[in-house]
């Protein structure tokens, strides 16, 4: 069963996988573990079958889902189609407050147009789009009938033609 | 990279099949006694297990006790 996210902390410290063993320990394909090898994943030796110390596997994951993070710089939110922070266009935001005093960040992305999300508390709007005219929103009474979930955007998507 | 000794990684992981296999022992059980040896190990100074001397067992009780 493919797993789309690996949890490096399924490797255990004091043992040692063969490349089998590491693919059905993150249920990934035995070439996915083949290539971590060659992408610097080092062995314990070069006898066959080739063993990898579970410290080592750890460390190695560990790093590459460091190295894949992508934190925006000030005055961008994170734009799900173009895989990066966009600055909102027009320097249009909305903040939609919630009752808890955290809120709903929401722009459109600069480049492509998409809706872009962040969840932020009111105090911090300063920190993450400094400078910028932030339209504040309220947000929907305490009493009603269902509260709409956070983030579901999925009918104010804009229409492709 | 930590430092380890490549044939004892093996000696350890065909002692594992052993525990897991003919003796049935539980994961938890296997990672107890990977977890020990691993100690005794760094005790030992990742010495071949080959050269294994009861020396070395009664210098790792003592590390154990201080």
């Amino acid at each position: 069963m493919p797993r789309t996210r690996i949890d490096p902390r399924r490797a255990k410290l004091h043992r040692s996988y063969t490349v089998e063993e590491v693919a059905r320990l993150f249920g990934v394909h035995r070439n996915t573990a083949r290539a971590w090898m060659k992408a610097g994943l080092a062995a314990i030796d070069d006898a066959k079958p080739a063993l990898v110390q579970g410290v080592t596997l750890r460390a190695f994951l560990e790093a590459r889902r460091k190295a894949a993070r992508r934190p925006c710089p000030p005055g961008t939110l994170y734009c799900f189609k173009c895989r990066d922070g966009r600055a909102p266009a027009l320097g249009m935001v909305d903040f939609v407050t919630r009752e808890t005093g955290a809120g709903d960040l929401r722009a459109f992305c600069e480049v492509c147009g998409t809706v872009m999300h962040r969840r932020a508390k009111e105090a911090a709007l300063g920190a993450i789009l400094p400078g910028m005219a932030v339209r504040i929103m309220g947000g929907e009474g305490r009493i009603a009938e269902r509260p709409r979930p956070s983030l579901n955007c999925a009918e104010q998507r804009p229409q492709t033609p | 990279m930590t430092k380890h000794n490549a044939k004892n990684e093996r000696i350890k992981r065909a002692y594992f099949t052993y525990l897991r296999e003919a003796r049935r022992r539980d994961e938890a059980s296997v990672d107890g006694v990977a977890k020990a040896l691993s100690r005794f190990e760094e005790a030992a100074g990742h010495r071949d297990f080959a050269a294994f001397h009861r020396e070395q067992a009664v210098a790792f009780k003592r590390k154990l006790d201080a």
